[in-house]
C-alpha cells in the first residue's frame, strides 16, 4: 500500500498529467485551428503590387473604389482613400456606399460602374481577381464590363489585379 | 509565456498581416501619423474619409512610437506588438490568478489563458482589442494590490486603447465595487463589526469604484474631444444593431474540454465560499468578471443588442479565471480525506451495482 504522503503525490501528479494532456494535445491546438482562419490576409501578392502603383501614381487620399479588404490594405499601405471599409462608428452614408460598390463590382453595365464610381468621387478603381466583399457578403466580380474602353482605360495590369481609370 | 508566443506566431505566417478585423483602419493613421507627425482627430479613410476619428488612440500612438524609434515598418511592428501580447497575456493572467486564489491558480490561469479560441482570435491580430485584453488582468491585478496610482494610470490607458475592453474593465470594476457595497449595507443595517477582511474588502471596492469613474469620464471625454458631442447611442453600431445574439453553443463551443468542467468546479468553490461569509475581493472579483462578461454577451436582453458576440472573448477571460480556481482547488484538496471520501462513495456505487 501506498504511504499517504506518496498517494497524495501520485494523485496530484495524475491530475496535472490529465490537464496537461488536454491542453497541450487537444484544447490548444483546437484553438490554434480555430484563430488560423482569421488570420488569412484575403488580399494576394499582387494586389498589393496594383496598390503600390497606385501610391506611385496618384495623390494622397486619392479616392479609389475597391472592397472592404482591399480598400482597408490600401488605406494601411499607400494612404489612399476607398469608399467603403474603416471605422463606420460615425460614417453619415455607410450602408449607401456598401450598396453601390457592391452594384459596382457585379454589374454587368459599363455605364452603371462608370456612373457609381463618379457619384463616388473616384477616378480609379481597383480590380482583382478574387472574390470580393463590400458589406453584403462574397460576390464574384463581372470583369467582362471594365474592358468597354467607352467608359474605362486600363491604368495598370499585372494579369491578375486591373487598375481602371473612368473616363 | 512560450506556449502563447507559440499560439501568437500565427500572425507571423502569412506575407502581410491579418485583414480580418479591420486592421488596415488602425494602420492607416498610424501610417499618417508617423508621416506627418500629426495624430488626426479626422478620419481621411473610413467611409470616403472626412468624418471624426472617434477610435480611442493609444494602440495606433503606441505602434506609430514603435516604428518612429526602431525604424521598422508599421506592418512589422504591428505584427510585433502581437506577440508583445503573447508575452503579456499569461503574464497578466498569472499575476492575477496568483493574487485571487494562491501561486498553483496564478500558473493554471497563465495556462488557461491559451485554451479559449476566441481569446486567441481577439489577441493574434494586430488590433487594439489585442493590447487591452493583455492589459485587462494586469489593471484588475493592481486594483487588488490596491495600487492607487498604477491601477488609475492603467485602467485609463487601456480605456484609451479599446472601447469595448474598456467597457468590460469598467463592468467588471463596477461589480466589483457593487458587491462590495452590499456587504457594506448588510453591515449596516446588522449593525455587526466589520472585520479586518471587510475594511480590506471595502478599501479595493473604493479604488475599483475610482478607476470605474476614471474610466467612464475618460471615454466621454474623448468621445466629446472628437465629435463635439456624448451620445454614443447614436452612432452606427448602435443605430444599426452590429451583431449578432450569442448562444450557449457560441460560448462552450469554443472553450475546448478542460475550460467548462474546471470552470464549474470554481464556481462550486466561489458559490461554497460565498455561503460561509463574504469571499475576499479577488473572489469577488473572479465573479464580477463573469458576471459582467455574460451581461455583455447577452446585451440583446436589456435592449442594446450590439456586438454580443465580441464580447465572449471577454467573458472567456473570467471563465480563464474561474478555471484557474477551479484547478488550483482540486490540486490543493488532493489529499489523504478527499481522496479517502472519493474512494468510499465510489466502492457504495461499483459495489451497490
Amino acid at each position: 500500500m501506498l504511504s499517504r504522503t506518496r498517494l497524495e503525490t501520485a494523485a496530484a501528479a495524475a491530475f496535472l498529467a490529465i490537464v496537461a494532456f488536454l491542453l497541450l494535445y487537444s484544447d490548444v491546438p483546437k484553438a490554434v485551428d480555430a484563430a488560423s482562419p482569421w488570420t488569412n490576409t484575403v488580399v494576394t501578392q499582387k494586389e498589393v503590387e496594383a496598390i503600390y502603383w497606385l501610391e506611385n501614381n496618384t495623390r494622397i487620399y486619392e479616392p479609389v473604389v475597391y472592397d472592404i479588404f482591399g480598400g482597408e490594405t490600401m488605406m494601411a499601405l499607400s494612404l489612399r482613400t476607398p469608399p467603403i471599409g474603416g471605422d463606420w462608428a460615425v460614417a453619415r452614408d455607410a450602408v449607401d456606399r456598401m450598396n453601390n460598390v457592391t452594384k459596382f463590382y457585379e454589374t454587368t453595365s459599363a455605364q452603371e460602374a462608370a456612373e457609381i464610381m463618379k457619384n463616388l468621387g473616384a477616378h480609379y478603381a481597383v480590380v482583382p481577381s478574387r472574390q470580393v466583399h463590400a458589406g453584403f457578403g462574397w460576390k464574384t466580380v463581372e470583369k467582362q464590363k471594365f474592358s468597354d474602353q467607352t467608359f474605362f482605360e486600363k491604368a495598370f495590369d499585372n494579369g491578375e489585379v486591373m487598375v481602371v481609370r473612368v473616363k | 509565456m512560450a506556449l502563447s508566443l507559440w499560439t501568437h506566431s500565427l500572425v507571423l505566417k502569412e506575407f502581410y498581416m491579418p485583414t480580418y478585423g479591420n486592421t488596415g483602419i488602425h494602420a492607416a493613421p498610424i501610417r499618417e501619423f508617423v508621416e506627418t507627425g500629426v495624430y488626426s482627430k479626422e478620419d481621411h479613410f473610413s467611409y470616403g474619409g472626412g468624418i471624426p476619428s472617434t477610435y480611442v488612440p493609444f494602440y495606433r500612438m503606441g505602434v506609430a512610437a514603435f516604428v518612429m524609434l526602431a525604424g521598422v515598418s508599421v506592418e512589422a511592428s504591428s505584427r510585433l506588438w502581437v506577440m508583445i501580447v503573447g508575452a503579456l497575456l499569461p503574464l497578466g493572467f498569472y499575476l492575477l490568478g496568483k493574487k485571487v486564489f494562491g501561486t498553483e491558480a496564478g500558473l493554471f490561469a497563465a495556462f488557461f489563458s491559451a485554451i479559449p479560441a476566441d481569446l486567441l482570435v481577439y489577441t493574434v491580430r494586430p488590433l487594439p482589442q489585442a493590447l487591452a485584453m493583455a492589459l485587462i488582468p494586469i489593471a484588475l491585478y493592481l486594483v487588488l494590490e490596491r495600487k492607487w496610482l498604477a491601477s488609475i494610470a492603467l485602467t485609463f490607458f487601456a480605456i484609451m486603447t479599446h472601447q469595448e475592453a474598456a467597457l468590460y474593465l469598467v463592468a467588471v470594476q463596477f461589480g466589483l465595487a457593487a458587491f462590495v457595497l452590499i456587504e457594506r449595507i448588510w453591515l449596516f443595517v446588522s449593525k455587526k463589526n466589520e472585520s479586518h477582511e471587510a475594511v480590506e474588502r471595502k478599501e479595493i471596492a473604493m479604488l475599483a469604484f475610482v478607476c470605474w469613474a476614471v474610466g467612464v469620464a475618460s471615454y466621454f471625454g474623448w468621445h466629446f474631444l472628437v465629435t463635439g458631442g456624448t451620445d454614443l447611442l447614436s452612432m452606427n453600431q448602435f443605430v444599426l444593431h452590429e451583431g449578432t445574439a450569442v448562444g450557449f453553443n457560441d460560448v462552450f463551443g469554443q472553450l475546448g474540454t478542460l475550460l467548462p468542467w474546471l470552470a464549474a468546479a470554481g464556481a462550486v468553490v466561489l458559490a461554497a465560499r460565498a455561503a460561509k461569509g463574504w469571499p475576499n475581493a479577488g473572489e469577488l472579483l473572479a465573479a464580477s468578471a463573469v458576471i459582467s462578461g455574460i451581461i455583455l454577451i447577452k446585451n440583446d436582453l436589456i435592449g442594446l443588442n450590439v456586438l454580443m458576440q465580441r464580447f465572449i472573448a471577454f467573458l472567456d477571460q473570467g471563465i480563464v479565471l474561474l478555471a484557474a480556481i477551479g484547478a488550483a482547488w482540486i490540486l490543493l484538496h488532493l489529499n489523504q480525506e478527499s481522496l479517502s471520501a472519493t474512494t468510499a462513495a465510489l466502492r457504495k456505487v461499483f459495489l451497490r451495482n
